[in-house]
C-alpha cells in the first residue's frame, strides 16, 4: 500500500539527510555494484543486519499488533481486524492530528528562520572558531530533554524569570499566561529541536563553493540577491533534511506538549502514549503509530518531491 | 622596479585600468606591496608569476572580492577600491569556473542580464549570442555537471562576456584543461579577444601561455611587480635576474670586469672571456651579473675555430637531450663551476656528423650583444 | 543517595527542588535524567555471605545472597535496607521506577530477575489477571499481623495472598488558602469559575474519572455506561477553567501559586506545603479515593523465600514505622503507630479521621470496561 511511497521516501531522505544529492553516494554504490557485489554485500551485512534486528523488527511487530485487539487487562490479543485503523481514522482525532501538524509546521518554520542565519553565520563568518560554535549549538544536548523542557516552566510561569522582568520594568501589572498554551508548546518544540535544523545547514552551507557567491556578486548580484538566487537554492538539501529532522519529531512529541502544554494543547504523540502507557491498549497505539507514519511518509514523498525538483532541476 | 612602467603611455583615456600604489596586507602577511599598473583599454595583459606571488590578489582586488589596504583602483577614472563587486563594471572568470550548479547552461549566462533588468527578449537575445560566441548554441539547456570541462570554461567565458564589461578578469581559466585543450582554448580566447575589444587581465602562473596570448605582461614576485613589458620585451631584456630566470632559461654568470675605451672583459684565462658591451648609459660597474639566453650559445670543437670579439667558455658535456628540431645541452663550466645550457639547432647536422656526446669538451661562444647586464642583487 | 539527589536537584533548578515523595518524584525522576540511573541501585556492600535463619512458621532455609527489589523512587528509609543487610547478610539489589505504567511495561517486556515489586492497588489486579504474580507464603510473614484490618481484607487481595501492603494514602483537592477563600470540601472547587486557569487536573484516566463520579454521586467504579458519559459531559464542561491536566508538576504550581486548587495525591500536596505554608489538603466529602501500594513477587522471581523474609522485616513495627517517619505517608502497619512521629500519626492530611476514611474507595480493576473510560477519556482530552 505504502511500498512506493516507501522506497521514494527512502531515497529522498538518504539524499537529505546526507546534507547534499546523493549522486556520487549512488554512483558509489553503483560501481561496487557493477565490480563486485558480493564485496558490496558483504560490507552492508553489519548494516543490513542492525537495521533488521533494531528497525524492521520491531516495525513488524508492532504491525502485526495493530491488527490484534486489547485484553482484558491491557495485553494483546493478536488477531486479523482493521477497527483500531478505522478508530485511528475516526474524526475524532482530526482536530488532534491537524493541531500536531500546524504546531510542528510553526515550530519547524521557526527554527528554520532562526537557524539559516546561525548556521550561515558560522559556516562563512566563523573561520577557526568554527569549532566552538558548533559545540556551543550542541551544548544543550548535553542536558536532558526534560530538564531543559522543565526549565522552560521556570521561566514562562507566573512567577518565573519572563513574568518577573516584565512586572518590575512596569509593562505589565498581572502576571501573563505564558505557560500552558500553544505559545509554550511551540517555544518548547523550536527550542528543543533548534540543534536539528542548524546542523544540517550548516553542513549544507559548509559544503558551498565561496567562489559561487562571488561569481554572484561579480555579475551584479547584490548581497540579499545572491542569498536569494544561489546561497539559499544551493542549500536546498541542508533545508530539506533540516526541515525533516525538525518536523518529524516535532509532530509526534509527546514530552513537550505534557509538560508545557494546557487542556487544549493534546498532540497526537500524547494519544499514542496514553494507548500504551495508560489505557494500555498497544493495538490501537500501534495502529495510532502506523497511521501516523503513513501520513508522514506520503507527505515527506511529495514534500522532497517539490521542493527537491523545483530547485534543483 | 616598481617604475619599470614604461613611459609611452600616457595617464589618458586609453588606461582602462590603473592601480596605483596598490597593497594588500592580511594580518602581518604583505600579500601585494605598492604595485602600479597601467592597462590599456583593449589590451589582453597578464599578471604572470610563481604561485604566492601575489597576482590571484590584485585580481580579486580589481574585481572586489579584498579590498586593498592601502592604494587606489581606476577604472575608467574612476576609484573603484572601495566599491563592492556588484557595483563594478568588472566581471571575472573564475579559475573552477564556478557555474551555478542549479541553472543551465542559459541562466547562466543570463544571470548578470537579469540583475540588470534589461528586458526579457533583449536578455534572451544576447545570451545566444554569446552563446554561439564560444559555439555553445546547442547547449543552453544543459546543467553544468552535463558539460565537458572545455565546455564549462567556454560557458564561464560567455557569461562574463555578455555583460559587455569594462575589464575581464580571467584567473587561470585553463588551469584545469589538459595540454591539448589547454593549446586550443589559448587560440580561441586570443581570437575572442580581438573580436570582442574588451580589456582581459589574465592571471596565469604559466610563462609560454603568457607569452602566446598576452599583449603586454606584469611579471609578479613576492608581492611586487618585477617588470612589465611586451613578451618580446621581457623575453630578451630581462631586468631583473627574476624575470631572466623565470621567462625561459638563463645562464647566469657575475663577475668583476675590467674595461677599456670600448668594452669590459671577464678575464677567466687560458683564451677563455666574456666580453661586455658599454652599456647605453654609459656606465662601467666593476663588478656585473649578466644572463645569456640557451638559444644564443654555439658549441665549437676548438677554440682556434672562434673569432675575436666573442665570447667563449670551455665546457664539458653533462647531458643531451635531442629534441628533433632541437638539441638540449647541459655543459660544466669549470672556469665559473657552474652548469650552462644551450640549444642548439639540429640544421647543421649532416649525415656525417653527429650530435655531442657526454664526457666531450666543447667551447661555448656567442655575440657579446647577447649578454643581457642585470642589476646586481641588492642594487 | 541523598546527598546525590540534592546535587541533581540543584541541577533541576529551584522550584523543582525539595525533599520528594513517592508520587511527587514521578516525572522529576525524569526531569533529573540521570537521578534514576544515578541513585536506582544501591548496590550497599551488605555480607556476601550465605546466612541461614529459621523461619517463623517452617523449617530451617537457605537465604539468596542477593534479591533484587524494584520499588518506587525515593519510597524507603535510609536505613532499612543497610540495617536487612546487616542482620540478614543479603545483599539487596535496590532499583526504581516511577509509574505503575513503567514498572508493568518493563515486566511485560520481559524483564525478569525481580523479587519484589511495589505495584498500586488496581495493578495488583491487573498484574494477577496476566498471571505474572505468585502466591506468598503468609508462614513466611507472620508480622503481617500487624496490619489493620482494613490492609488485611482490601478488595483487590483478600487475605494478602499476593500482596503485601508497603504505605498507603489518599485523593483530594490540594489548594492555596491564601487564594482560595472559599471552604473547600466539595469536588465543586474543581468546577468553580472565580478559579479558571488556576485549576489543575490529574492526568490518570481513571483518576480524572473518579472526582466527576464522586460529585455525581456514583460510584469511581461503575461499569455503567450512561454514567461514564455523564461524567465525561461534566469533565468537557471544565476543561476550560483548566490549567492543564498533570500527574506531578502540580507539586511545583501549588507551592508556587501557579496553581491555586489541584486534584492531587495526599503526600504531593503535603510536599507542596512544606515549600508554601498556604498549601492544604482537603478530601471533599463526596468522597474519594484511597490508594496503597504493595510489595508483590513477581512469577519468576529468583528468590521467593528471601522475598518473604524481607517483606516481614519490613512489617517489624519500628521499620515501618521507619519508613513512614522518612516518607511522610501513612503505615499500613498498625503495630507501628507507636513508632511513629506524632507529628505524622496526628496529621489528617496522612492519618485522617475516621469519618473521612469511612468515604474512602479503593479504585478496582474492571477488565474489559476499562475500555469504556479509555474511550471516554480519549473523547474527553480530544474535545
Amino acid at each position: 500500500m505504502t511500498k512506493p511511497a516507501e522506497n521514494g521516501m527512502a531515497e529522498a531522505s538518504a539524499s537529505a539527510i546526507l546534507g547534499q544529492n546523493a549522486g556520487p553516494l549512488s554512483r558509489a554504490i553503483g560501481r561496487l555494484r557493477g565490480h563486485s557485489f558480493a564485496v558490496a554485500n558483504l560490507l552492508m551485512a553489519p548494516t543490513m543486519l542492525w537495521l533488521l534486528l533494531f528497525l524492521a523488527l520491531p516495525l513488524g511487530v508492532i504491525l502485526v499488533y495493530s491488527f490484534g485487539g486489547r485484553g482484558t487487562y491491557g495485553d494483546v490479543i493478536y488477531g486479523f481486524s482493521f477497527d483500531n485503523y478505522s478508530r485511528a481514522f475516526s474524526p475524532l482525532w482530526l482536530p488532534v492530528i491537524l493541531r500536531s501538524f500546524g504546531f510542528a509546521a510553526i515550530a519547524t518554520l521557526l527554527t528554520l528562520a532562526m537557524g539559516y542565519p546561525l548556521a550561515y553565520f558560522i559556516a562563512v563568518y566563523g573561520g577557526r572558531r568554527k569549532n566552538i560554535y558548533l559545540i556551543l549549538v550542541m551544548v544543550p544536548f548535553w542536558t536532558s530533554y526534560l530538564i531543559r523542557t522543565y526549565s522552560w516552566i521556570v521561566i514562562l510561569r507566573s512567577q518565573g524569570v519572563v513574568n518577573t522582568l516584565l512586572q518590575w520594568a512596569n509593562i505589565i501589572d498581572q502576571p501573563l499566561d505564558l505557560l500552558n498554551t500553544p505559545f509554550s508548546v511551540i517555544l518548547g518544540l523550536t527550542y528543543g529541536f533548534l540543534p536539528f535544523m542548524t546542523l544540517p545547514l550548516y553542513a549544507s552551507l559548509e559544503k558551498l563553493d565561496k567562489s559561487l557567491i562571488e561569481a554572484a556578486w561579480d555579475l551584479g548580484a547584490s548581497r540579499i540577491w545572491a542569498l536569494l538566487t544561489v546561497t539559499i537554492p544551493l542549500s536546498i538539501p541542508g533545508i530539506i533534511a533540516g526541515t525533516l529532522l525538525v518536523f518529524i519529531p516535532a509532530v509526534g512529541d509527546f514530552v513537550t506538549p505534557d509538560l508545557l502544554g494546557g487542556p487544549d494543547t493534546l498532540m497526537i504523540g500524547n494519544v499514542i502514549q496514553q494507548q500504551f502507557l495508560a489505557a494500555r491498549d498497544w493495538a490501537y497505539g500501534s495502529a495510532l503509530s502506523f497511521s501516523l507514519m503513513a501520513i508522514l511518509l506520503l507527505g515527506i514523498f511529495f514534500y522532497v518531491r517539490k521542493v527537491g525538483t523545483e530547485n534543483l532541476a | 622596479m616598481n617604475d619599470a612602467t614604461p613611459s609611452t603611455i600616457e595617464q589618458s583615456e586609453d588606461c582602462a585600468i590603473r592601480l596605483e600604489g596598490v597593497t594588500k596586507r592580511f594580518g602581518d602577511f604583505t600579500a601585494v606591496e605598492r604595485i602600479d599598473l597601467r592597462i590599456r583599454r583593449g589590451e589582453f595583459f597578464s599578471l604572470l608569476g610563481p604561485s604566492g606571488c601575489g597576482k590571484t590578489t590584485t585580481l580579486r582586488m580589481i574585481a572586489g572580492f579584498e579590498e586593498p589596504s592601502e592604494g587606489a583602483i581606476l577604472l575608467d577614472g574612476v576609484d573603484v577600491a572601495r566599491l563592492p563587486p556588484y557595483r563594478r563594471n568588472v566581471n571575472t572568470v573564475f579559475q573552477n569556473y564556478a557555474l551555478f550548479p542549479h541553472l543551465n547552461v542559459e541562466k547562466n549566462v543570463g544571470f548578470g542580464l537579469k540583475r540588470k533588468k534589461l528586458p526579457k527578449h533583449e536578455i534572451a537575445a544576447r545570451v545566444s549570442d554569446a552563446l554561439r560566441m564560444v559555439e555553445l548554441g546547442d547547449r543552453a539547456t544543459y546543467k553544468p555537471d552535463q558539460l565537458s570541462g572545455g565546455m564549462q570554461q567556454r560557458v564561464a567565458l560567455a557569461r562574463a562576456l555578455v555583460n559587455l564589461p569594462s575589464v575581464l578578469l580571467l584567473d587561470e581559466p585553463l588551469g584545469a584543461l589538459d595540454l591539448k585543450l589547454r593549446r586550443q582554448m589559448q587560440l580561441e580566447l586570443k581570437h575572442i579577444h580581438e573580436n570582442v575589444g574588451i580589456t582581459f587581465i589574465y592571471v596565469t602562473h604559466d610563462q609560454e601561455e603568457a607569452l602566446t596570448m598576452s599583449d603586454r605582461i606584469a611579471v609578479m614576485n613576492m608581492g611586487t611587480v618585477e617588470q612589465v613589458g611586451s613578451p618580446e620585451e621581457l623575453y630578451e631584456s630581462p631586468k631583473s635576474r627574476f624575470v631572466a630566470g623565470f621567462i625561459g632559461t638563463s645562464n647566469f654568470i657575475e663577475s668583476v670586469v675590467t674595461w677599456n675605451a670600448t668594452e669590459g672583459t671577464i678575464s677567466l684565462g687560458d683564451g677563455e672571456r666574456v666580453i661586455i658591451e658599454v652599456p647605453e648609459d654609459g656606465s662601467r660597474p666593476g663588478s656585473v651579473e649578466l644572463s645569456v639566453r640557451p638559444e644564443k650559445i654555439r658549441l665549437r670543437e676548438s677554440g682556434e675555430e672562434v673569432q675575436s670579439g666573442q665570447c667563449m667558455l670551455r665546457g664539458t658535456v653533462r647531458d643531451v637531450v635531442y629534441l628533433g628540431m632541437t638539441t638540449q645541452y647541459s655543459l660544466h663550466i669549470p672556469s665559473l663551476d657552474r652548469v650552462f645550457n644551450v640549444l642548439e639547432q639540429n640544421v647543421e647536422i649532416a649525415s656525417d656528423q653527429t650530435l655531442w656526446v657526454t664526457g666531450e669538451e666543447a667551447y661555448l661562444t656567442w655575440h657579446p650583444s647577447h649578454n643581457r647586464m642585470l642589476p646586481t642583487s641588492g642594487a | 543517595m541523598k546527598k546525590m539527589d540534592k546535587e541533581l536537584r540543584v541541577m533541576a533548578l529551584d522550584g523543582l527542588a525539595g525533599p520528594m515523595t513517592r508520587r511527587g518524584f514521578i516525572k522529576r525522576a525524569g526531569a533529573a535524567g540521570l537521578l534514576v540511573g544515578a541513585s536506582g541501585f544501591i548496590a550497599a556492600c551488605g555480607g556476601g555471605e550465605t546466612t541461614t535463619t529459621a523461619a517463623a512458621g517452617g523449617g530451617t532455609q537457605e537465604l539468596a545472597k542477593e534479591i533484587y527489589f524494584y520499588n518506587w523512587s525515593d519510597y524507603i528509609a535510609e536505613d532499612t535496607i543497610p540495617n536487612f543487610q546487616e542482620e540478614f547478610g543479603v545483599k539487596v539489589v535496590y532499583d526504581n521506577y516511577s509509574s505503575n505504567d513503567t514498572l508493568l511495561a518493563k515486566l511485560q517486556s520481559g524483564a525478569t530477575g525481580y523479587d519484589i515489586i511495589v505495584p498500586t492497588d488496581y495493578m495488583i489486579t491487573t498484574m494477577l489477571g496476566l498471571d505474572i504474580l505468585q502466591e506468598i507464603d503468609l508462614d513466611n510473614v507472620p508480622n503481617v499481623a500487624n496490619l489493620y484490618q482494613r490492609f488485611r481484607e482490601a478488595p483487590f487481595d483478600p487475605g494478602n495472598k499476593y500482596s503485601i501492603p508497603w504505605q498507603w494514602g489518599t485523593t483530594g483537592i490540594g489548594y492555596n488558602s491564601a487564594k482560595v477563600t472559599d471552604w473547600v470540601d466539595s469536588w465543586d472547587m474543581l468546577w468553580n469559575e472565580a478559579y479558571s486557569g488556576k485549576i489543575t487536573m490529574m492526568s490518570e484516566i481513571r483518576d480524572v474519572f473518579a472526582v466527576a463520579l464522586f460529585r455525581l454521586g456514583y460510584s469511581p467504579n461503575t461499569r455503567d455506561a450512561a454514567q461514564i458519559e455523564e461524567a465525561k459531559q461534566m469533565l468537557i464542561e471544565q476543561k476550560s477553567l483548566l490549567k492543564h491536566y498533570t500527574s506531578d508538576t502540580y507539586i511545583d504550581e501549588l507551592a508556587s501559586e501557579d496553581a491555586w486548587i489541584s486534584h492531587g495525591w495526599s503526600g504531593d500536596v503535603f510536599q507542596a506545603q512544606l515549600e508554601n505554608e498556604a498549601v492544604m489538603y482537603s478530601v471533599p466529602n463526596e468522597g474519594s479515593l484511597t490508594w496503597v501500594d504493595s510489595m508483590c513477587i513477581p512469577k519468576d522471581a529468583p528468590s521467593k523465600h528471601t522475598a518473604e523474609v524481607f517483606m516481614n522485616y519490613i512489617h517489624r513495627p519500628e521499620v515501618a514505622a521507619g519508613i513512614s517517619n522518612y516518607v511522610y505517608y501513612a503505615s499500613p502497619n498498625e503495630a507501628a503507630e507507636e513508632f511513629i512521629s506524632s507529628e505524622i500519626l496526628e496529621d489528617p492530611q496522612i492519618y485522617p479521621p475516621q469519618e473521612t476514611m469511612d468515604k474512602l474507595v479503593f479504585l478496582e480493576e474492571l477488565g474489559e470496561d476499562t475500555e469504556l473510560y479509555n474511550t471516554a477519556y480519549q473523547e474527553l482530552r480530544a474535545s
